[in-house]
């Protein structure tokens, strides 16, 4: 035999038993009833939760987890892309300026869960886009070791006062992920001229700028920092684990602005491969007990509905939320995004 | 034309494998980038020509990207200094320990930057609470001299590597003609290390770019760099085409880069060398130049111990190394299979790129604009052109399939391998191969035992690097990791969110257990290679 002879031999045995295993993969896969998620809720919280649906449902969830270090450009951007032929049903989020952004970009379908009937309609997509359920809240993650209860400040403008060093103080990058969104919810509410001095004051005084929520909660921690602004799940899984830190809601005086509360949301992807698995995973998200479990794992912190749960971390504690809707926080978060990038990308 | 008639000695016969490697090579690292490209036209007809301007750095966006070059670029001469020094010390060492040394310098590319960063960080604080304990103060551990420590630190193995690579393609023959009339320092200086220059240049590169697109590391010291610009556009606009016309300025820093030291590389690539004897090469340096090469190597050692020593402190015990385990062997599994898979792929399409590289005619220029470029995509954008090339109804069976991941890293790192390749086309004998045509009575035995001896080195590593480098690979998995599946990394950084450092650190350490497990085995094929050869012609002759 010739070598060449012997070389194409080889070569096509090669081609044809990658193809059986592909087709292999795919003709195995279609034979169980299947829903595609992408997930931009940490791992750690969604995959239970899924699982338990995976057992109760019968349905086999195939799940693709965001990760904070992609700067949501991960999952958001792959729907986007995909959007001429898409290939994940259901959409879940931690938050929801990126999911009116998929309705925007026409990546979503409608889909009124009945799950979600005492949802109040400030949490709902009024075409039924997208559910907003279980929220988590933004907190003041403060050291204990370092700063006394008398000491915490009481309102997200004390941030700006000399009494504290604004070298100890941080914030994640407000123009990623829930402090962005955060942002969008100052310039709405404050207005932009306000919530642009605001910012600019925060970073002319040289506060901290950390790359990411978990890195603000990691600082204050270690105690490389006195406090720094995250998200309660943040804050209460360093609690959780036995850091010396305290949860500080700010602005809650009756007059007070409220602390941002950001839901989690849920929406069907239009053109779904598996529509009827994607409304029964979607019912099940929005179920009072997948709620339930989301708070008792230390996901989110605060239920939208008439629910009787509280997270240990944040025992006898009553959050006022700032009152704004979420659809004017989506309208600010491209302005504020762009001023703000100005002011802390330079 | 010595180099082109390697290349044609090789592969006139074997065109069928020329076309196919240089074909899908073509598919997979330049099809995104195309489609990219093209999909951006069609927005700037669309959007008008406002668009633009984003590919022009100006005002606050020019003193980000000069701050970027400079960081860069100040990574890479720290990079290639502590490389020299660090690699004429390995040079000279041989013999089987010296071999295991240097197969561990490549270990801790491994651990991704930003572990690094944490394991500094944690470092630094341990030193700042005993110094303060003391009443002594410190400075703060961030800024740019943080964030070009560590990332030095990261990426100090590659300039290494690429270093004594550099060094071992010398001639030995010119080393001791020239050892006989000069000393040994002049002929380092004269001889050996404008022979090796090319590679260490080419090193310099590659670890200039990998800092100049790296946002992970300089952020977490509080330093605005221009990738995470990129980035936030796009995590602002959602807009693939912005971020790509963004990343236009970085495009043309790479095409700088890799022209410059293409100049030299092509050229030196075209002279014939010689294998280097294997015998140990005493050298007598100069003091100042052996206490450079403490400095590497002291440099060196806390490069390996302060992460690894972090991570283990993290880690606790054998016990929480051991559940980490099992808790997350799917991914272990898949990660691992996936790099092996990687690894060999990127042998047959990365190999005729080379000698596509190596040409002296404008092809040969044109081949390296286009293996270069796509080095200076942000990963996430590379993850979209690959949705745009493979997510249509003829490539379904692909798109849904783990095979994506495989591309995704060969997308990322297909031309590392390549510069790789073309390093190791230098160190043929040209008239040990005219001689072995001449001789040959099976050409598949003097493929065997006369040619791949002399490209294996090469072979091993372009695939350790690319094992390593798919291992940590993230942001354009992410895009186009099939439902259901998940990797090491994408694991590690959703732990790293969560706050459970014990667990970061544990898959960490098990990253890099993996890694000197790709290093060992493929020494111990080297070193099985190698004697298999030496029997064969011992019997033969």
């Amino acid at each position: 035999m010739s070598f060449r002879l012997w070389i194409k031999i080889v070569s096509l045995l090669f081609i044809s038993l990658s193809l059986l295993t592909v087709f292999g993969c795919q003709q195995g896969k279609k034979q169980d009833r299947v829903c595609v998620i992408y997930a931009s809720v940490d791992q750690n919280f969604s995959e239970p939760v899924l699982q338990h649906f995976q057992e109760k449902k019968k349905i086999r969830i195939l799940p693709v987890y965001d990760v904070e270090a992609t700067k949501t450009t991960g999952l958001v951007n792959r729907l986007i892309a995909e959007k001429d032929r898409p290939q994940a049903d259901v959409f879940w989020s931690g938050e929801f300026a990126q999911t009116i952004l998929l309705k925007e970009k026409d990546v979503l379908a409608p889909y009124l869960s009945p799950n979600a009937k005492n949802i109040p309609d400030l949490y709902k997509d009024p075409e039924g886009y997208w559910t907003g359920f279980s929220a988590r809240a933004r907190v003041l993650i403060v050291n204990t070791d370092l700063l006394t209860s008398q000491e915490y400040p009481a309102s997200i403008f004390d941030l700006l006062q000399p009494r504290w060093p604004a070298e100890k103080i941080g914030i994640a990058y407000p123009v990623f992920g829930t402090t962005a969104t955060h942002a969008a919810a100052l310039y709405a509410f404050l207005g932009a001229e306000k919530a642009r001095n605001f910012f600019q004051e925060l970073y002319d005084r040289g506060v901290r700028v950390a790359d990411g929520n978990a890195t603000v909660r990691d600082l204050v921690s270690s105690g490389q920092l006195i406090m720094g602004l995250t998200d309660t799940d943040d804050a209460c899984g360093a609690k959780r684990r036995g850091k010396p830190v305290d949860l500080v809601f700010l602005d809650q005086e009756e007059n007070g602005l409220g602390t941002l509360l950001i839901p989690n949301t849920v929406a069907m992807v239009n053109g779904a491969p598996h529509h009827e698995e994607a409304r029964i995973l979607i019912d099940f998200l929005l179920s009072e007990d997948v709620e339930q479990r989301l708070i008792e794992a230390g996901w989110t912190h605060v239920p939208l509905r008439p629910l009787n749960i509280r997270q240990d971390c944040l025992e006898n504690m009553d959050i006022k939320g700032m009152n704004i809707s979420l659809q004017e926080v989506y309208q600010s978060f491209e302005y504020s995004k762009k001023e703000l990038l100005e002011i802390f990308i330079r | 034309m010595v180099y082109n008639r390697i290349d044609t000695h090789f592969f006139s016969s074997r065109r069928f494998f020329y076309w196919l490697g240089t074909v899908l090579f073509s598919v997979i690292v330049l099809g995104p980038f195309i489609l990219l490209l093209i999909s951006t036209t069609k927005d700037l007809f669309r959007v008008g020509a406002e668009w633009l301007s984003l590919a022009i750095p100006s005002g606050r966006r020019l003193d980000i990207f000069l701050r970027s070059l400079g960081l860069a670029l100040s990574v890479a001469i720290g990079a290639m200094i502590v490389g020299i020094f660090l690699a004429s010390f390995l040079w000279q060492k041989r013999g089987r320990l010296w071999l295991y040394i240097r197969w561990f310098v490549l270990l801790l590319i491994a651990i991704p930057p930003y572990v690094h960063a944490l394991a500094w960080m944690s470092t630094v604080g341990f030193i700042e609470g005993g110094l303060r304990s003391f009443g002594l103060s410190v400075l703060p551990f961030r800024g740019v001299f943080a964030s070009w420590w560590v990332q030095l630190m990261a990426l100090l193995p590659i300039s290494i590597g690429m270093s004594l690579l550099g060094l071992e393609t010398v001639n030995a023959e010119f080393i001791e003609a020239s050892r006989m009339m000069k000393p040994d320092f002049e002929t380092f200086k004269k001889v050996i290390f404008p022979l090796g220059a090319p590679l260490i240049l080419a090193g310099g590169g590659i670890v200039f770019l990998l800092s100049l697109t790296d946002y992970s590391v300089p952020s977490l010291f509080q330093v605005n760099v221009y990738s995470l610009e990129i980035f936030a556009e796009f995590s602002a606009s959602n807009e693939p085409g912005r971020a790509f016309l963004l990343a236009v300025p970085l495009l043309l820093i790479t095409f700088i880069v890799m022209t410059f030291s293409q100049s030299r590389l092509r050229n030196a690539a075209l002279k014939p060398v010689r294998l280097s004897k294997q015998e140990n090469m005493s050298m007598s340096w100069p003091s100042w130049f052996l206490a450079g090469q403490r400095l590497g190597i002291m440099i060196l050692a806390f490069q390996a111990f302060v992460p690894l020593m972090a991570l283990m402190v993290k880690t606790g015990s054998l016990e929480t190394f051991y559940k980490t385990g099992v808790s997350a062997y799917r991914e272990i599994g898949f990660t691992f299979w996936n790099s092996i898979l990687a690894a060999l792929i990127c042998l047959p399409l990365a190999f005729p790129v080379a000698l596509n590289l190596g040409r002296k005619d404008r092809s040969g220029k044109f081949w390296w604009i286009l293996v270069t470029l796509p080095l200076a995509i942000p990963a996430p954008l590379i993850g979209i052109g690959l949705i745009l090339l493979f997510n249509r109804p003829i490539l379904g069976f692909l798109y849904n399939s783990p095979v994506m991941i495989v591309f995704a890293s060969l997308a990322r790192f297909l031309p590392l391998a390549a510069l790789i390749f073309l390093a190791q086309l230098r160190r043929i004998d040209p008239l040990l191969l005219d001689a072995a045509r001449i001789l040959q009575k099976n050409p598949l035995k003097t493929w065997i035992y006369i040619r791949l001896p002399m490209i294996f080195p090469g072979i091993i590593a372009a695939m350790c690097i690319m094992f390593i480098f798919s291992a940590g690979e993230l942001g354009a998995t992410l895009i186009v990791i099939p439902p259901g599946i998940s990797t090491l990394t994408i694991r590690i950084y959703n732990y790293l969110h969560y706050g459970a450092s014990e667990v970061v650190a544990g898959l960490c350490l098990m990253m890099s257990a993996a890694a000197l497990f790709a290093a060992a085995a493929a020494a111990l094929i080297l070193h099985s290679w190698k004697r298999l050869v030496s029997l064969w012609r011992a019997k033969h002759s």
